[in-house]
């Protein structure tokens, strides 16, 4: 079988050609490389193989999981030509200010609810800005306003800290509940 | 098939959240409260750390943020006083005056178990108080400037009701963090000898015994690691002990040569005494010799002498006359001059 290259193809030209991906589960996904390109980790590959990336054989993705990254690539695949984000702040009151997402993202996080945490640590890994901020958004969403065992139970999060530990945290916390 | 997955997804969720970098769960918890920092300290230990540096940061945050805007308060309020006062932002400067003492007050309470790692700045619905208040004056400041300074459109702030809900709240964190928590952390008192209070107050054993009621009171077992602190501050203590005690010495030793100084000045004079008695004891027989062969007009001339001089040495010399040997008179002179400049010392001493 002949070895595509990508040297000395345009990048317009270059986004519409396919490239595999393998995730750590040995999974192979057939991506365009414009779609793929949201991640700044496989643009910096794809770029710094230049002339000897090979499409076919594929960029191997040794930190991320199948069924994780085919959630990103669905992300990837609407954000292909988003410009990129960034946190802002209020500049006098230098408040964070919150995303407004559009109804696609909202259903995107409420399809995927269960893996914000996974798919926040792809997107930090795989740097995707949106998604990673976006993700981190809807993550303290989901905590504000619950309580410890309320989070817990919500994250399947294992108990790690001792009875003493805890008892501690709500005694110094009590001071605002006279 | 499908419930493998999920299974498999729900594991991972939970290797996930371990595998989190510190960055990440900054990132999330960055868009909390304050206040709700304070109580996802509960979570997750790793969650704890995030949220306690949060709340650390938070804290310095609120000095720095104070002090800018003070800062620039500063810059755009005139210099002449009476100026300053019927400016519209006199009124901001001073609620910004008024966050910066109680700045100050919390500072004092927590940041030295901040420093030595003992807690975090725990009162986390205090900062977002305090952030809340400086939020709002800031907007209006940077508008107003912004407005090519158009400070009379400022509202009148009442400094009273604004800063209400941070003061109660501060005051209510201050109090609870010195009667319930500060007291229990096990070697309290090692801080207050390490700490400030240790130049200022010199009685340490004092706070040793307070903190060590508080301490007793827990019903605490002091673990080993504190008691080998415990060991290196008592000698410490010791140290400082030993020092006073040199010190306390080497003034006694000092005092006791001025009081034997004293007293050889004492007795000199003393003696002093006596011999310009017995001198006078003398006279009075030179006297009674004289008025036999010294003509009488010499004596009275002596005694007017002896009224108008001071030096006594002369006096005697005219009284002794010829009728005395050469070296008794050589003697008594060199003794009558010895007294008077014992006399004349006295008297410069009194």
């Amino acid at each position: 079988m002949a070895t595509e290259s990508a040297n000395g193809v345009s990048s317009p030209e270059l986004n519409e050609r396919d490239v595999v991906i393998t995730t750590n589960d040995n999974r192979n996904f057939t991506v365009k490389i414009g779609v793929a390109r949201v991640s700044k980790t496989i643009n910096n590959m794809i770029q710094d193989l230049g002339e000897s990336l090979d499409l076919s054989s594929g960029i191997p993705l040794p930190n991320v999981d199948g069924p994780i990254f085919e959630k990103v690539l669905e992300w990837c695949e609407e954000h292909k030509n988003a410009p990129e984000i960034k946190v802002e702040q209020d500049p006098h009151t230098r408040e964070r200010k919150w995303f407004t997402m559009t109804e696609w993202e909202e259903e995107y996080f409420r399809k995927f609810l269960s893996h914000l945490w996974d798919l926040a640590m792809a997107a930090n890994y795989l740097e995707i800005p949106s998604l990673y901020y976006y993700t981190c958004q809807k993550l303290a969403e989901r905590i504000k306003g619950r309580t410890p065992e309320q989070i817990r139970e919500m994250f399947g999060i294992e108990d790690d800290l001792t009875e003493e530990e805890k008892a501690e945290i709500r005694r110094t916390n009590v001071w605002c509940t006279y | 098939m499908s419930s493998n997955s999920s299974k498999l997804e729900e594991n991972s969720s939970h290797i996930t959240l371990i595998g989190l970098p510190q960055e990440s769960l900054q990132q999330i918890l960055g868009y909390l409260s304050y206040d709700q920092l304070s109580n996802v300290r509960a979570v997750y230990r790793k969650i704890r750390t995030v949220a306690e540096g949060l709340l650390n940061s938070g804290f310095t945050q609120l000095g720095q943020e104070i002090e800018q805007a003070s800062a620039l308060l500063r810059k755009h309020l005139p210099r002449r006083e009476s100026a300053r006062r019927a400016h519209r932002l006199n009124n901001y400067a001073e609620v910004f005056s008024a966050l910066e003492a109680r700045y100050t007050l919390l500072s004092m309470t927590y940041k030295k178990f901040i420093e030595c790692g003992y807690c975090c700045f725990i009162p986390g619905k205090v900062l977002d108080e305090a952030f809340c208040v400086i939020r709002r004056l800031n907007k209006d400041i940077h508008m107003a400037i912004n407005n090519e300074n158009q400070f009379e459109r400022l509202p009148h702030l009442n400094s009273i009701e604004l800063l209400k809900d941070f003061k109660d709240y501060s005051s209510m964190a201050m109090e609870h963090f010195d009667e319930n928590i500060a007291v229990r952390f096990p070697n309290k008192y090692m801080l207050a000898l390490s700490g400030n209070r240790r130049l200022s107050d010199p009685f340490p054993a004092r706070h040793f015994g307070i903190n060590k009621t508080a301490f007793n009171k827990t019903g605490l077992t002091m673990p080993q690691i504190k008691h080998n602190n415990l060991t290196s501050n008592t000698s410490n203590v010791s140290l400082q002990f030993e020092l006073f005690k040199t010190d306390v010495n080497r003034r006694l030793s000092e005092q006791s040569r001025i009081i034997q100084e004293q007293d050889k000045v004492i007795k000199e004079h003393s003696e002093t005494i006596n011999r310009i008695l017995s001198l006078l004891s003398d006279t009075d027989r030179a006297s009674l010799f004289a008025s036999s062969s010294i003509p009488t007009s010499l004596v009275q001339e002596s005694t007017e002498n002896h009224k108008s001089s001071e030096d006594d040495g002369v006096i005697l010399a005219d009284i002794a006359g010829p009728s005395i040997s050469k070296k008794s008179y050589n003697l008594r002179k060199r003794n009558a001059n010895d007294e008077n400049k014992v006399v004349k010392k006295f008297r410069r001493g009194i």
